[in-house]
């Protein structure tokens, strides 16, 4: 068996086993590891049609600590996953130009097999599963090529594989909706590298204008019963900048001292809804105010927001409910007062504005009103603001009277803040796009928000949004619309924002798409999220049983379909009447020591017999020629009665 | 005692085995003689699958685990491909074909498929011998021949039938022994002796040259089919065309291999030298007769005779 040879169809499925599957790596892949490998797989090629000769061993040998070597040196900072993959694919590559047997092919398949599995480390696209599958079917057809005998043609196995991969793919969903995962079993080195995004945990006024030109998505929004809160309500609180410098709000992430979260006072709509985060480096979950849940894992902060334990290096999902309509913090004591009080010093000219307005006014309300008006009266909503210098309230207040949230809000802080109402900056996001084909609410970047919480006497803190006194539009419509006549917007990703700027048909199909892909998220990407809820859907209640049995029915039917081709002619001749007569005859016969003999044919044991009994011969000649012309002569026009008869009598005469 | 254990739990699956195993002439496989287990590399396919979910389960990568569950779910389905690549195998013995001791005794069987598929690399071999490769379309009867050693003279049967599978993926290897009721018939080895009428000491040479009766005759015509030893070379040589020595006196000379010829001889030997003989004068178109002490041929020549001579000495019981 070892010294089994490849057939050329077999080498061809192997040499394009191993391209399929260096593919999808190239794009992570050090140049030089595709091109060796693409030239092994060349040299391979030329030496089956046999215009050159295989490398001998010094080549070989160098080759292959020359490759060693590269690897190292490539990955000398250890690149974890990646390096491995490399290392992988740099030895199945040099393993073709290894003389063909049997065990090396196998060694190429199995390991052709990991390495496609792990394309979906760098990139989990549902085109990129699509050629994974691709990729296996040339895998298994490479494997099954070993193993045939029969003369084919080049294509003749892979439409062969298929019929053995579809009903696994059957089975494959079966196993998939049903095996419980488990989570990590040991820490992994994950790419670490990758750039932050979404919100930074200060604001300083120019900050979230910057955010417009993205259309990257920051995350997306499932509500159970299907409709979303209206658009004026959805505001993502992230982060609370308690801390002013002058110039930048920052944010403290100060863990709520009793770690729960206290039940609100009016419990009005409740909103339970789950959330998908695209992974931004950062620790902040988004969550909707009032929120009235706290899921495990997850920290909740003084403030009532909510963030991770860990940075988000991959998209996650949490399940949260909030209540709509109901104060913050009805009634709580505030127990750190003087904190949100706190001012530096500068911009005089706000501070004796707010001094002047504040005796002005009979109460925070009337306060707060002036300002509104203000803003109405003389100024502009801009995603390109014009800069400002060092003394930033009052440049915004006196001079440019242009901005975007970051500055309405920083300014409004400052001015509360100045006459001894307690407040600060929230940083988040607002409304968010609905995709009616997949039932969620899509937010992305450019989504981004700023606005400020006053903590007022009697309400506790309330949420003002000081933008949408100057510009109502940008609370009541998606920003999308309200943005694209704006120069700034999406200016740095124009591939992504086709459809967002586009006409109808556009925006149909990119939602479309984006269904598609929150469905795939959700479904397939995050599946170990929903699988608790989906048995327990499916199964009615979550029981071992019933689990054993949900993933056992669909087996023993695929299986049976499968075999339905062999149970097609399950109808077995049964032994012929001439045999089960000889069988009668030579059992009869076994008392005396006269039964037929393993190996003797028929015509020797009725010899035999007519040598016993003499008297009998022509009988047992006749049975014997009149068997023969029945099984090899296959002739029907025999007796079938007259034989019967014969073989009773010479049993009976020779029995005697 | 554990031995002990294990020796009786292994003889009692011999028994169990050898109970399922098939008989018969013409035998068609079924799930009741085919066995199926893994094979060395469905192990390692198995090892990958699980370090596949450990990938998968260790970087919360459900992809990874779709592909593990995919493999998994393919070594499933091959279990059965690999069973029905053996299940409606029908195979039926043919003729065994009668050899000398330590030749190549060659079987033939006939295999076809009793279903309506077609099957791909089926190795065959009697236990112990020789392997051979073959596939079956679904409408072919395939005879093929099997050799195995011929160790013994007599009634020699080859042994069980080993069937044996690892298509369509290597993964598994289904398997069936057949007990098929196939024999032939072994002659003795043919040693050379001495000549049986003691009255001459012939070499080999010369009974070449002496080849067929005593008396030559004359010339005769060659035709297609004449002996080649007979061919008249002098002639040929002068030009005269081919020509046929013709001897007469062949039916005149009568030999007898007889039992009582070779008293120097153990019996194995007398036969062997007795095969000899008779493959000789045969040869030579001289006719002999067989004298075994429980068994009398009288003097023929022709293939049939040599073959019922040779038939005689292979199943010789002894005195």
């Amino acid at each position: 068996m070892s010294t089994f040879q490849l057939s050329r169809v077999a080498i061809l499925w192997q040499l394009l086993c191993v391209i399929s599957v260096l593919v999808p790596h190239l794009a992570h892949l050090p140049l030089w590891v595709p091109v060796l490998v693409i030239s092994t797989v060349f040299w391979r090629y030329m030496a089956y049609t046999g215009r050159w000769s295989f490398p001998n061993r010094t080549t070989k040998l160098v080759l292959i600590v020359a490759a060693g070597i590269s690897v190292l040196l490539s990955y000398k900072s250890g690149g974890g996953i990646s390096s491995t993959v490399a290392l992988l694919v740099v030895g199945f590559g040099l393993k073709v130009l290894e003389v063909y047997k049997r065990r090396d092919a196998l060694v190429i398949i199995y390991v052709a097999y990991l390495v496609i599995a792990t394309a979906f480390l760098f990139n989990q696209t549902a085109l990129m599963a699509l050629y994974v599958l691709f990729s296996i079917a040339v895998i298994t057809t490479s494997l099954r090529t070993v193993y045939t005998v029969r003369p084919i043609r080049f294509l003749e196995p892979f439409k062969q594989t298929w019929i053995i991969l579809v009903p696994s793919l059957l089975l494959m969903s079966v196993l998939f909706i049903g095996i419980p995962r488990v989570g990590p079993l040991w820490e992994v080195g994950i790419d670490r590298s990758s750039a932050k995004t979404g919100l930074s945990d200060s604001m300083s006024p120019g900050d979230i204008s910057k955010l417009t030109r993205s259309a990257e998505i920051a995350f997306r929004v499932s509500f159970n019963g299907d409709r979303p809160p209206p658009q004026a309500a959805l505001y993502w609180r992230a982060m609370v900048m308690n801390d002013f410098d002058g110039r930048r709000w920052q944010n403290d992430h100060y863990p709520e001292p009793h770690g729960v979260l206290n039940e609100p006072d009016i419990l009005e709509r409740k909103w339970e809804y789950q959330i998908i985060i695209e992974p931004t480096q950062q620790k902040y979950i988004p969550a909707l105010e009032h929120l009235i849940s706290q899921p495990q894992g997850l920290i909740l902060n003084r403030d009532r927001t909510l963030s991770s334990k860990t940075p988000l290096i991959q998209r996650q999902q949490f399940n949260l409910a909030s209540s709509l309509g109901v104060q913050l913090d009805k009634g709580a004591n505030l127990f750190d007062l003087e904190r949100h009080l706190l001012l530096p010093n500068g911009n005089q000219k706000a501070r004796a504005l707010a001094h002047t307005w504040w005796r002005e006014s009979v109460d925070q309300e009337a306060y707060i009103q002036k300002i509104l008006n203000l803003y109405n009266r003389e100024f502009t909503y801009s995603l390109t603001p014009p800069l400002l210098g060092d003394e930033v309230i009052d440049q915004f207040l006196f001079e440019t009277k242009t901005g975007f949230c970051g500055h309405f809000s920083s300014t409004t802080a400052f001015m509360l803040r100045a006459v001894g109402i307690p407040a600060r900056v929230v940083t988040g996001y607002q409304g968010g796009e609905w995709n009616p084909y997949e039932n969620y609410l899509l937010v992305r970047q450019y989504d981004a928000h700023a606005w400020i919480e006053a903590w007022l006497d009697g309400k506790g803190w309330v949420r003002l949004d000081p933008t949408a006194w100057v510009a109502p539009e940008r609370v009541e419509k998606p920003a999308d619309q309200l943005f694209s006549g704006q120069e700034g917007f999406l200016k740095d990703s124009p591939v992504k924002a086709w459809g967002i700027k586009g006409g109808r048909w556009l925006a149909i199909a990119r939602q479309r798409i984006e269904a598609f892909n929150y469905g795939w998220n959700r479904w397939v990407l995050n599946y170990h999220l929903e699988q608790v809820n989906l048995l327990r859907n499916l199964l009615g209640k979550y029981t071992s049983v019933r689990l054993a049995l949900f993933l056992l029915i669909p087996f023993i039917v695929v299986i049976f379909i499968t075999l339905l081709p062999a149970f097609r002619k399950a109808k077995q001749k049964k032994l012929n009447l001439f045999d089960r007569e000889m069988t009668r005859l030579s059992e009869g016969l076994s008392k005396l020591g006269l039964s037929r003999a393993k190996g003797e044919t028929v015509n020797e044991y009725c010899l035999r017999l007519g040598d016993f009994n003499p008297h009998l011969l022509d009988d047992l000649l006749m049975l014997s020629s009149e068997y023969e012309k029945a099984r090899y002569a296959d002739l029907q026009s025999i007796d079938q009665q007259i034989f019967v008869d014969k073989v009773t009598l010479c049993l009976k005469q020779l029995s005697r | 005692m554990f031995v002990g254990a294990g020796r009786y739990i292994r003889d009692l699956s011999i028994k169990w085995s050898a109970k399922r195993r098939p008989k018969g002439k013409a035998i068609v496989l079924d799930q009741r003689s085919i066995f199926i287990f893994p094979t060395l590399a469905g192990w390692m396919y198995l090892l990958s699958c699980i370090v596949l979910f450990l990938v998968a389960t260790n970087y919360q990568n459900n992809l990874i685990h779709a592909v593990a569950f995919l493999l998994i779910a393919l070594g499933i389905i091959t279990i059965h491909f690999t069973f029905l690549n053996l299940s409606g195998v029908k195979i039926a013995a043919l003729k065994g074909h009668n050899t000398f001791v330590g030749d190549m005794a060659e079987f033939s069987l006939l295999i076809e498929s009793s279903s309506q598929r077609g099957y791909d690399n089926i190795q065959l071999g009697w236990t112990g011998g020789i392997k051979q490769s073959i596939y079956i379309d679904s409408d072919e009867k395939k005879q093929i021949g099997l050799y195995a050693v011929a160790q013994t003279r007599g009634r020699f049967y080859p042994g069980i039938l080993k069937l044996e599978t690892h298509y369509p993926l290597g993964l598994l290897r289904a398997w069936s022994w057949v007990e098929l009721d196939i024999t032939s018939i072994v002659y003795p080895k043919p040693i050379k002796g001495r000549h049986p009428d003691q009255s001459i000491e012939i070499g080999d040479s010369e009974l070449g040259r002496d080849s067929g009766g005593d008396d030559f005759i004359g010339l005769e015509a060659y035709q297609p089919g004449a002996s080649i030893r007979h061919i008249a070379w002098k002639p040929y040589a002068q030009g005269r065309g081919l020509f046929v020595k013709k001897f007469g006196g062949q039916s005149s000379r009568q030999l007898w291999l007889d039992w009582q010829d070779w008293p120097e001889l153990a019996s194995e030997g007398r036969l062997s030298v007795m095969c000899y003989w008779a493959q000789r004068f045969e040869h030579n178109n001289i006719e002999y007769g067989l004298n075994l002490p429980t068994l009398k041929i009288p003097p023929n020549s022709g293939p049939e005779h040599l073959e019922r001579v040779l038939i005689a000495l292979a199943l010789f019981q002894g005195e």
